[in-house]
């Protein structure tokens, strides 16, 4: 279970979505409801460091020019990928697990209320495949060029299209799940 | 298509049209989303005749000049349609520049070489077959499964994504070579860097395609003007570019493009490549 974003220009969300491989990402029922309205601050909050990494250099003194940012800031342990593209769009995820959701739920661990949840949430935080995490994103940009081909989209529009939406979850069922 | 037309023929009113607006939706809505994500990004050699585009650059030029009440508007009407080209351009041939060269969409880049002209058979079947699957998907009606293998999805063939171009030299050749040759067939003529203003460059063409047959001022080069700006804004550089006529070597309708970057970008440059 994923939280995925596409941030357009004047880091607005121009497309937001639950992924998972099950019936419960729809509306992001599969997440607790505390859990699911903050989501979105989540991801604002880490694109200040999509902004200094796009421009950044890397830890060899490199420029950072690479479209996938990779693992880029946790979040109470929880880890959050991005990827920038050659117009500045942004992509960025913030990955779950079924036994962090299960314990989010449950109320085992709160995020929201103290330092200690930190190191909890990152003992059993999912690992990112970095491989597949890449490839997701570079084909979910394939067919962001794609809706950008249409004459009647318009950059930084939201992206309503039901069949942007299927593929993205059809991608996501075959590189992170 | 069929039925609309009797329609007419009984009742030309404005009733009858509001019918075929309101028919439209569901079947255009199907047809043209799944296109747009079925149809492939790899480059096909499908060119338009340069008469049909100069037919429709005048038609859009003149309709522009009517609606225009000063020449300051025509020409930042004109650049704005542009503009959303540059944009487009600048995500397309980036991603294709990211497949590896012995896919067909490299050889859009420099046409002159014999190679290419070679491959062009092999590319022709390639993107052929491609359209055929695709068509005998969205028949069928499942597209499900062909994806990833069919040229719809030509990320699999990627190996490294083409980095971003974050100096402005880097940008400016991709300027100068790739996008010229995408949209006029031939890199441009030269890209100078001003001697006097650190933030201006020159891109220079000897024979404009698009205003070739319009005489007068330079006001409808405003066009490639746009598309120049929108490619380099929407990369992270944001500047001006205006059109000027310099005559050079029996060139009489040569133009430079001047380039004028704002001052946050020589200030980026200048904090990320001081030494430079």
């Amino acid at each position: 279970m994923n939280y995925f974003v596409i941030v357009g220009p004047k880091d607005k969300f121009i497309y937001e979505t639950y992924l998972g491989n099950s019936k419960d990402t729809v509306g992001g029922s599969g997440f607790p409801p505390h859990i699911r309205d903050l989501l979105p601050f989540i991801l604002h909050s880490s694109l200040d460091l999509v902004y200094a990494n796009k421009w950044g250099k890397d830890s060899e003194g490199l420029d950072n020019s690479r479209c996938y940012l990779g693992l880029l800031d946790f979040f109470f342990g929880l880890p959050i990928t991005a990827y920038v593209t050659y117009s500045g769009i942004m992509f960025l995820m913030l990955h779950f697990n079924n036994q962090i959701l299960r314990k989010l739920d449950t109320g085992i661990i709160d995020p929201t209320s103290n330092s200690k949840t930190a190191k909890q949430l990152a003992a059993i935080a999912p690992r990112v495949k970095n491989g597949y995490v890449e490839v997701f994103y570079r084909e979910v940009h394939e067919l962001y060029i794609k809706t950008l081909m249409n004459p009647f989209y318009h950059m930084g529009d939201p992206i309503t299209s039901p069949l942007f939406s299927r593929k993205v979850h059809r991608l996501s069922k075959r590189y992170l799940h | 298509m069929s039925q609309p037309e009797p329609q007419k023929i009984i009742d030309p009113s404005s009733s009858s049209h509001k019918k075929t607006v309101k028919k439209l939706p569901t079947p255009l809505n199907t047809n043209a989303s799944s296109c747009i994500y079925t149809q492939s990004l790899a480059f096909t050699k499908n060119k338009v005749s340069l008469s049909a585009m100069a037919f429709l650059f005048q038609e859009m030029v003149s309709t522009i000049y009517k609606n225009s009440k000063t020449m300051a508007e025509f020409e930042a009407k004109l650049n704005k349609h542009g503009f959303g080209i540059g944009v487009r351009l600048l995500e397309l041939l980036n991603f294709r520049a990211s497949l590896p060269v012995t896919t067909n969409s490299r050889s859009s880049i420099f046409p002159s070489s014999s190679s290419t002209s070679a491959q062009n058979p092999s590319n022709s079947t390639v993107s052929a077959s491609g359209s055929g699957a695709a068509g005998g998907n969205s028949g069928s009606g499942s597209t499900t499964d062909r994806h990833s293998n069919g040229p719809e999805s030509l990320t699999s063939l990627i190996n490294t994504m083409k980095r971003r171009d974050l100096k402005i030299l880097d940008i400016l050749q991709f300027v100068h070579g790739t996008v010229w040759a995408y949209l006029f067939d031939h890199p441009s003529d030269d890209l100078v860097k001003s001697s006097e203003r650190s933030n201006e460059y020159m891109i220079v063409d000897n024979m404009p395609v698009f205003t070739q047959f319009i005489p007068g001022g330079v006001s409808c080069d405003f066009y490639v003007c746009g598309i120049v700006q929108g490619f380099l804004t929407n990369a992270g550089f944001p500047c001006r570019v205006t059109p000027h006529r310099m005559p050079q070597d029996g060139f009489d309708r040569r133009i430079v493009y001047l380039v004028q970057f704002d001052k946050q970008v020589l200030e980026r440059e200048g904090l990320r490549f001081g030494s430079n």
